[in-house]
């Protein structure tokens, strides 16, 4: 949890209310999500925070619990219609426990990073053409 | 005694009342299993079932037919709902055993809930038969 530093960002924090810190990695900024207003549950008491590949997002957890290899996806099913569409790629069973497999673009979609990849630069003071 | 045009039915019960579904539709009645929960938005969805391998989405329609007090559900009936353009199992939680019926639908009244596709006549009673699919689409305030 060190390093993290609170997001403010003029109007932006408040279009993305999810996003509440920014971390430094290795000259990458990440924005951070905390995984509980992402997926709409109640206030949560974060202790990790996952950073993932490929994309500068990194997500507020409460703890890990394990790495696991899962070898059949199950799609959602259709009765599930609303933002969890979005939120999740399929669902895994493990040793009888159904769980889903998250969607990691979900976190921060493109066009979210887009206007924060743009607001940092304004704030950085670097011209963008 | 089974009378020309009439068609089989489940009825299953909600607290005092009871409903139908088409008999084609269901699957099987199960005991309750462990339901298994995950964060979503979607309204009347309260979880899943894993049943025989299969990932069952469980749909609360107790709070919509009979509203909130429902009393405690016993059973999943376990029923086929056409998703779009797909079949999909859906577990019902119901508050008693079923019965498999046959009686000829009565007329709407036109004063029913959209999700409510026809009536029974069974004795004194009037069933409603329930459209799932139709009740899985309507949008429940929190």
């Amino acid at each position: 949890m060190e390093g993290l530093h609170a997001f403010t960002l003029g109007g932006i924090s408040a279009q993305i209310a999810k996003l509440t810190h920014t971390l430094e990695r290795s000259g990458t900024t990440y924005f951070v999500v905390d995984a509980a207003m992402h997926f709409q549950l109640p206030p949560s008491r974060p202790s990790r925070v996952l950073i993932l590949r490929n994309v500068p997002t990194g997500v507020l957890v409460d703890s890990t619990d394990r790495i696991m290899e899962i070898t059949t996806l199950h799609a959602l099913p259709r009765a599930f219609t609303h933002e969890e569409r979005g939120w999740y790629r399929g669902l895994a069973v493990v040793n009888g426990a159904v769980m889903p497999v998250v969607n990691h673009n979900a976190f921060l979609n493109k066009a979210e990073l887009e206007v924060l990849r743009a607001g940092l630069e304004r704030v950085r003071g670097v011209v963008t053409v | 005694m089974i009378g020309d045009g009439d068609k089989s039915y489940v009825l299953f019960p909600l607290g005092e009342k009871r409903f139908a579904l088409p008999a084609e539709a269901v699957t099987e009645l199960a005991r309750p299993d462990s339901l298994q929960t995950f964060p979503h938005c979607t309204p009347l969805l309260a979880g899943v079932l894993l049943r025989r391998g299969r990932i069952v989405p469980v749909c609360d329609i107790a709070q919509v037919l009979i509203g909130p007090g429902a009393p405690p559900r016993k059973f999943y009936l376990i029923a086929n709902c056409k998703s779009e353009s797909r079949q999909e199992l859906t577990a019902v939680p119901v508050t008693g055993e079923c019965e498999l019926a046959s009686a000829a639908r009565a007329p709407l009244t036109g004063k029913e809930p959209h999700y409510i596709s026809g009536l029974l006549t069974i004795g004194n009673e009037t069933v409603e038969i329930v459209a799932l699919e139709k009740l899985m689409s309507m949008e429940v305030p929190a």
